[in-house]
């Protein structure tokens, strides 16, 4: 399989921040694609489980283009079923650390892990990474989808009130606060939006994914935002001096050992073909 | 050495079938392009309906079969492109008629 790329002239910062990202894409997309397949059984409707499963091929297909990007453009290999990777290395959104207590954690990561990194892939459209935009626009169009599954669910727990509205709240905060810290701090990307690789610097897009939450629900300050003159922020604002720019977190954890080994098949590598 | 045409490569995708869809990949919609070069090397551009396809391996193994059993086929370059997305406008009214016939909503 032939794909043509364009590989910009990068100083080795601004390309360690690159690879970074594409890695930090493809982890979250796996983890993601994870948890979708754990809720194709026990969701609320059957429809829901083939919803839950349909997204999942979909994130473990995103994550298969970025793995090939990371191995053509940056020589970083990495294969989910040989990966030795500790789970403290890996660079994904911690609210996907565990399994999901309920259906309100699915959701909550359909709206808000899911909504945020289409918005770091489109500000890369027209950067001068050819082969993140030569997919851009299919991916994109399989994460419409998603999103409107997204929106269905919240607006559904949002009318119905009492414990699946507060359940929801409850994932919703932990999601958000998450994904808001997977964005970094102010102006960390700030050589990326220099060399012109994206459009937009993650700050801007960390505002308009919590924009686009609150304008989603009755009540935003449930779910840890506040309204400033900006925009929608954090009502309890991050603190940045433990963020590790190579995973996007600013905790030391990583995902479940027992969700690495099952991503990986460890209990069937007797029976691996390759 | 006997000259392929892009004619006879099209007609032997057209024996290709997805292998979820009793469809040929040209009636799909999923070849976007195809060329030959004077020595014989057939480049072939197509697409998936979905990035999470887990039958592309089995699509493109079959391919490379068919196109390479062509007299006068030395090489075939597969390129495999996203953009312009796949969507169901871009099945051929022959596509269409068979998926209804078997009961798909396009």
């Amino acid at each position: 399989m032939s794909e043509a790329t364009a590989k910009p002239e990068l100083d080795g910062a601004t390309r360690l921040g690159l690879q970074t990202t594409v890695i930090a894409l493809s982890d979250t997309k796996l983890l993601l694609g994870y948890h979708y397949g754990e809720w194709t059984f026990g969701p609320p409707a059957i429809e829901a489980g083939i919803a839950a499963c349909s997204m999942a091929q979909e994130e473990f297909g995103h994550t298969r283009l970025f793995n090939r990007i990371l191995k053509r453009e940056f020589e970083v290999e990495i294969d989910p079923l040989n990966d030795t990777r500790a789970p403290q290395a890996f660079a994904s959104i911690a609210f996907l650390d565990s399994a999901f207590e309920s259906w309100a954690d699915l959701v909550a990561a359909n709206v808000v892990v899911d909504q945020a990194l289409p918005l770091i892939i489109r500000a890369y459209i027209g950067g001068g990474l050819y082969s993140i935009a030569r997919v851009a626009d299919k991916m994109l169009l399989e994460e419409r989808f998603h999103y409107a599954h997204a929106e269905g669910w919240v607006r559904l727990m949002e009318e119905r009130g009492g414990a699946p509205r507060d359940a929801l709240h409850d994932s919703l905060s932990r999601a958000i606060r998450d994904t808001s810290a997977f964005f970094g701090p102010p102006a960390h990307d700030a050589a990326l939006v220099t060399a012109k690789l994206k459009n937009i610097d993650d700050d801007a897009l960390r505002q308009r994914l919590l924009d686009r939450l609150a304008n989603l629900l009755a009540e935003p300050e449930t779910v840890g935002l506040t309204s400033g003159s900006q925009g929608w922020t954090l009502a309890e604002p991050l603190e940045w001096e433990d963020w590790d720019p190579a995973r996007r977190r600013l905790d030391g954890g990583g995902p479940d050992a027992a969700i690495l080994d099952e991503l990986r098949g460890t209990k069937n590598v007797a029976f691996k073909t390759a | 050495m006997t000259q392929v045409s892009e004619t006879e490569v099209w007609q032997a995708l057209e024996g290709v079938n997805d292998p979820e869809m009793p469809v040929s990949l040209v009636d799909m919609g999923l070849i976007y392009d195809v060329s030959v070069d004077g020595s014989g090397v057939v480049e072939i551009k197509l697409t998936f309906t979905s990035i999470g396809c887990p039958g592309m391996d089995m699509i493109l193994e079959d391919i490379r079969g068919t196109v390479g059993s062509i007299p006068g086929v030395a090489d075939i370059e597969v390129d495999v492109v996203w953009s312009p997305p796949w969507t169901k406008e871009k099945l051929t009214d022959r596509g269409r008629m068979l998926l209804k016939a078997v009961g798909l909503s396009v």
